[in-house]
């Protein structure tokens, strides 16, 4: 893999603008569906490299926050930005982790099609060229499902899913990656193994992920926060099960 | 026995309608497709009741002002204005969605009646034939309409196939990947309801979605890739058509019902073979 901005010269990327300044940037920011409001007064900072876990109970707004961030919902108040331009003006330099159970079961498609999808697509036709072949096998075989290209994506286990995934995410080596609950619906082995994997990544992209799951948060984590209405900073002497358990029950804020 | 079959040959009185079916094949094996893929039966039903007020809308254009206007033409513009209506109800306000279509559906079959009935003196198809289908009614001049709409709706749905697959697969991350999903759901729209049009003629409203649905889900049980879907519900729709006509002529018997019937058993049949031959894989 290589760095933001050698990728952004090579395939003459425009989107992107400061790849310098902070990756992720959220000012003052205020979210309410209707009356109810979802998010409150956050504030955050995610420089380049940063591996940053985002924790929270159900209902907190981790996907709010999320979807904020993939620019699919816009701030009441305050702003959101990616690489210093507003979320909603589609950034691809972000690569994102949905949940696997939320995708059809039933679509009749292969590993090698869905990671292809990670891909850019140019021209009208939207035909794949050589390169983007390569970049979705580079990035199959770092997942360790290189050999599952020509599978169906449905006859396959949670967790394989949850690596074509990932590995889609990551084909067109992006800059930032956001994770939605990986290890949600996963067996435990490749939970552990998602860790040791996007790990490696650091260093080549700031990783983003939004978790229920604390056993997520370990001594690889640069920061990590817990989101329920507000944003709170975990110093690193919180990050520790017995006390994150307090700040997950909506403890000491 | 045999001479009713050459009907459908060139020179038949049966041949225009059953190349209208063929034709309509290729389209609904395309479109059907994706409707199972992104799980739009229920909207395509609604769209296909709404073709009621499409055609009502243009024979009543007809009957006021004199403007000649094919009952296919007119009900394929007015039909997509309706689908597009529903499309643009669902993604504004996903929850409430649902009985959106099924208001618009029944407001507009009503509509659709109303306007027939004020345009008796300019209306070339029965209100029967439209809504069960009636292959009699169908001429020369139908069938290269229905050639030219479903030539439109190939070229839609094979030109956009890699977006339209991604927009049906994860309509977000194709939002990431900066494809306008909300313009390819409307696209979509657009062309079930153009192939509902030039296949209601043959099956009717009633019975046209599960036409388009039925071989879509048969291939799906045959099919690793989305386009593998699509040329086997193709292949499924046509042989549903041709057998469908030959159980009608030898019975005496309606068409689309046959038509219809004759898909489902398909898939029956399949889905127990690919059962069968699944178990002994895992013996």
């Amino acid at each position: 893999m290589h760095s933001c901005h050698d990728h952004n010269h090579e395939n003459h990327h425009h989107h992107c603008h400061d790849l310098n300044g902070p990756v992720i940037e959220i000012k003052d920011m205020f979210f309410a569906y209707g009356d109810k409001h979802i998010l409150q007064n956050l504030n955050l900072q995610v420089k380049h490299g940063e591996n940053i876990c985002v924790i929270g109970p159900n209902g907190g707004g981790k996907t709010t926050l999320l979807k904020l961030l993939l620019g699919f919902l816009r701030p009441a108040s305050g702003t959101v930005k990616i690489f210093g331009t507003a979320a909603h003006h589609t950034c691809d330099q972000i690569g994102y982790v949905p949940q696997h159970v939320k995708l059809n079961k039933n679509f009749p498609i292969t590993v090698k099609e869905v990671v292809l999808m990670g891909c850019h697509l140019h021209s009208i036709f939207s035909r794949h060229k050589k390169a983007c072949h390569d970049q979705a096998q580079e990035a199959m075989e770092f997942m360790r499902i290189g050999d599952l290209g020509q599978q169906q994506f449905n006859s396959l286990s949670g967790g394989q899913r949850q690596r074509v995934l990932i590995a889609r995410a990551i084909a067109s080596h992006p800059a930032l990656l956001l994770l939605d609950e990986p290890t949600a619906n996963v067996d435990p082995s490749s939970a552990e193994d998602f860790r040791e994997l996007i790990n490696k990544l650091k260093g080549q992209a700031t990783v983003l992920t939004v978790s229920h799951d604390i056993s997520f948060i370990t001594g690889d984590i640069d920061r990590a926060f817990v989101v329920n209405r507000s944003l709170q900073d975990l110093s690193a002497a919180d990050i520790q099960e017995d006390k994150l358990m307090t700040y997950y029950r909506g403890g000491p804020q | 026995m045999m001479d009713l079959f050459k009907e459908l040959l060139p020179n038949g009185f049966l041949f225009w309608p059953f190349l209208a079916g063929l034709v309509g094949s290729f389209s609904f094996g395309v479109v059907g497709s994706y409707v199972y893929v992104r799980k739009l039966s229920y909207v395509a039903t609604a769209i296909g009741h709404s073709s009621i007020a499409g055609i009502g809308i243009t024979y009543f254009i007809q009957e006021k002002t004199g403007l000649l206007m094919h009952p296919f033409v007119g009900g394929a513009f007015f039909t997509i204005l309706m689908a597009l209506f529903i499309g643009f109800c669902t993604l504004r306000n996903e929850e409430k969605g649902d009985s959106v279509i099924s208001s618009t559906m029944v407001v507009s079959m009503a509509l659709g009646l109303i306007l027939l009935h004020m345009a008796q003196n300019v209306k070339t198809l029965s209100t029967t034939a439209i809504f069960f289908g009636d292959i009699m009614f169908v001429s020369k001049e139908d069938v290269i309409v229905i050639l030219w709409v479903n030539a439109l709706v190939l070229f839609c749905g094979v030109l956009f196939y890699n977006k339209l697959k991604m927009v049906c697969f994860d309509e977000e991350y194709a939002r990431l990947r900066g494809v306008n999903s909300a313009f390819y759901y409307y696209l979509l729209l657009s062309i079930i309801s153009l192939s509902v049009i030039a296949m209601t003629i043959i099956v009717g409203i009633v019975l046209v979605i599960a036409l388009m649905t039925l071989p879509a889900v048969t291939a799906a049980l045959l099919s690793k890739r989305l386009w593998h879907c699509m040329v086997w519900a193709s292949l499924i729709c046509l042989l549903s058509v041709t057998l469908g006509f030959v159980c009608s002529i030898s019975w005496d018997i309606p068409t689309g019902p046959c038509i219809v019937l004759i898909s489902s058993a398909l898939y029956i049949f399949v889905h127990f073979i690919t059962n069968l031959l699944r178990k002994k894989e895992s013996y």
